[in-house]
């Protein structure tokens, strides 16, 4: 079956292909500055041991005030297209992209929430199980950078506490130049420190960073996802007789319906 | 010396002596006395008066020398005669007390032969007694105590046997008790862990029940509600009826001038809503087309079905790029030799070999592929129910495990 997967080839652009972990941005507000794969996950992705994160879709959802430039960024991304023109995304809209990292088919899904107050309602229903959550801002626009930490809140209470990766993105650098860049930075930086948050300047405009920004997202998911399963997986190993302890006389010590108990003995 | 001092009474004392008695000592003192004499005449008259004698004296001293030691030896032969004799009787003694001690002898003698003979009269009658009794004996055994003997060692042996048959028989069920002990031992220990499986079953199923008891109660009350929101919804519906001819009448009645409130009101605009509060209706101007027009819960329905819709497209998209890329793939591996780095600029028809060969693969992909939509299915499933997440993602990997 896992073997199977690997013909998908074709489906996965060349441009989504990761061999080698992304860098961060900037190493003073980043979520982790290893250049490598996690030694067990790389091993798990040589054997082809990585179980059904293969077929999982991790889920993204990027949250900010209205006319940062959430949906152009995202649009940027999976589509590679800019449009000029202001439109209101309207609750919640979302883009699957797919990657292949070390050889494994991985697949995010990216939640692109409504920024306008009127659809917080909606829009907020979406937040549950994110893997990641992306918070945007405009860096030309200070105010929006100090609404992150509302919108971070309200995307956290929906998730278990620890168990998301945040990002913030500073958005439209184009916009900024020298000094007032760094200004932005600086602040957006300290922001993301106090959020333990990994900090990252973007241009959808122009594509500046976007492709290594998501880059970054889907490996960090996928280690992480990688490194959830192996751990269910030899928990639910060690968990409730998995018929070794009795070994009758005749009979093979393991049975698939033993281990299917067992199985189900976890959850 | 001696002849100073002694010469006078020895001397004197030998020329006493009886005759008989006279020893070659005396004859020394003789001797000596007629020396002395000589001496004093030699004293008186010179040496010659006496020289012519002196040799005839010294003559007839030796001789009586020779005489006297002569008649000295024949006392100690008398004396070894006598010793002699009397050893001769003597022995005449032993010799006669011997004979006696030989009769004596032969009389002990006698004695003892005559005895010894009885004796071995005796013996040679015990032994004949003995060969009878013997024979008596031989056989009586023959008779009688042969075969008991016989049948006494047989019963041993036999005891013997059965003996060791016995042991053998006792050894082997120790063994076997022994066996059985250490399976019992195992049995104990498959029934404790079997106890142990059970009472985590147990409680699984505890859960288990519980969790369906949960469910059941929740689909109740689900049912509930809908049956509840159906009966509602009926009676807005006729509600709605009842208002919309209403509505009729009243437009009738009035003058054709609001045309647009007419275009719009029998698509969207509730009815309800104008009766329902004024309040309403004051906030939100009848006559703006850009007025809001859908509840949240319209919106919310919208957006679900969009993004379900959408989920459907990026699926139909996969497949299509999918079975675009198996194609062309086919068509590359027909143009030998296959640039697989550029698969898309060979396209050409394939052949009925290739196609066959390709079967094995293309069922392969398509197997993962569509366990690929079953799982992107699942998880569009989850959007808009977001508090069935849980069910499904276990459900989701349960089918994986399965598969």
């Amino acid at each position: 079956m896992r073997s199977s997967l690997t013909p998908l080839g074709p489906t996965v652009n060349r441009d989504r292909i990761i061999t080698s972990f992304p860098k961060w941005y900037t190493p003073n507000a980043c979520l982790q500055l290893k250049e490598h794969f996690h030694g067990q996950v790389h091993a798990a992705c040589q054997r082809g041991n990585t179980g059904t994160v293969g077929l999982s879709l991790s889920k993204v959802v990027v949250v900010g005030d209205l006319y940062v430039g959430k949906t152009s960024l995202i649009h940027r991304f999976c589509k590679n297209v800019f449009d000029h023109d202001y439109k209101a995304t309207i609750g919640v809209d979302f883009e699957i992209e797919r990657f292949e990292i070390v050889g494994i088919p991985y697949s995010l899904q990216i939640w692109d929430t409504a920024g306008q107050e009127k659809f917080k309602c909606i829009a907020s229903a979406y937040y549950r199980g994110a893997q990641v959550i992306i918070t945007a801002f405009d860096l030309t626009d200070m105010q929006t950078l100090e609404h992150t930490r509302q919108w971070l809140e309200e995307a956290l209470r929906e998730n278990e506490p620890g168990s998301c990766f945040v990002f913030l993105v500073g958005t439209k650098k184009d916009l900024l130049s020298g000094a007032a860049c760094v200004q932005a930075e600086v602040e957006a930086m300290h922001l993301a420190n106090e959020m333990q948050a990994e900090y990252w300047s973007v241009s959808a405009k122009t594509g500046e960073n976007v492709k290594a920004f998501f880059s970054r997202v889907a490996a960090l998911a996928f280690e992480q996802s990688v490194l959830r399963d192996l751990e269910r997986r030899s928990s639910a190993r060690l968990q409730v007789g998995n018929g070794d302890l009795i070994r009758m006389e005749g009979g093979p010590p393991q049975t698939p319906e033993s281990k299917r108990l067992s199985s189900l003995g976890c959850c | 010396m001696e002849e100073d001092r002694g010469p006078a009474l020895p001397a004197e004392s030998a020329l006493e002596k009886n005759v008989a008695e006279l020893t070659v000592m005396d004859v020394y003192d003789i001797a000596s006395l007629v020396g002395h004499e000589f001496e004093r005449v030699i004293d008186q008259h010179g040496c010659e008066a006496i020289a012519r004698l002196m040799p005839k004296v010294v003559r007839v001293l030796e001789i009586l020398e020779v005489l006297v030691s002569r008649h000295h030896v024949a006392p100690e032969l008398d004396e070894l005669r006598l010793e002699l004799d009397r050893l001769r009787l003597e022995r005449m003694d032993r010799i006669e007390k011997e004979r006696k001690h030989q009769k004596e002898l032969e009389l002990v003698e006698d004695v003892w032969r005559g005895e010894a003979q009885d004796l071995l009269s005796q013996i040679a009658q015990l032994q004949e007694e003995n060969k009878q009794l013997l024979t008596n004996l031989s056989h009586k055994d023959v008779s009688f105590s042969e075969e008991e003997f016989q049948k006494h060692e047989g019963m041993s042996e036999r005891e013997r046997q059965v003996m060791k048959k016995l042991k053998e028989v006792v050894d082997k069920q120790r063994d076997e008790i022994r066996a059985k002990d250490r399976e019992l031992g195992l049995k104990n220990e498959d029934i404790e862990a079997l106890q142990q499986q059970q009472t985590r079953l147990m409680k699984i199923n505890h859960d288990l029940r519980h969790r369906i008891t949960v469910v059941e109660a929740q689909g109740k009350s689900l049912i509930e509600q809908k049956v509840e929101l159906e009966a509602e919804l009926q009676t807005r519906e006729q509600e709605m009826g009842s208002l919309r001819a209403e509505l009729g009448k009243l437009r009738e009645r009035l003058p054709r001038g609001h045309s647009e409130n007419g275009e719009e009101e029998p698509e969207t605009e509730p009815g309800g809503e104008e009766c329902v509060s004024e309040a309403d209706k004051a906030a939100m101007d009848p006559k703006d087309p850009n007025r809001p027009r859908f509840t949240l819960q319209e919106l919310r329905d919208v957006l679900h079905e969009r993004n379900e819709l959408k989920s459907k497209v990026f699926l139909l998209q996969e497949e299509l790029a999918y079975y675009k890329s198996e194609e062309i793939e086919e068509e590359s591996r027909i143009l030998q030799p296959p640039p697989m780095a550029h698969p898309r600029l060979s396209p050409q028809p394939e052949s009925g070999i290739k196609r066959l060969f390709s079967f094995f693969s293309r069922d392969k992909k398509r197997l993962a592929n569509a366990q690929r939509i079953v799982h992107i299915q699942e998880s569009c499933g989850q959007w808009a129910n977001s508090h069935r997440d849980d069910g499904y993602t276990e459900q989701g990997q349960e089918a994986l495990q399965h598969l």
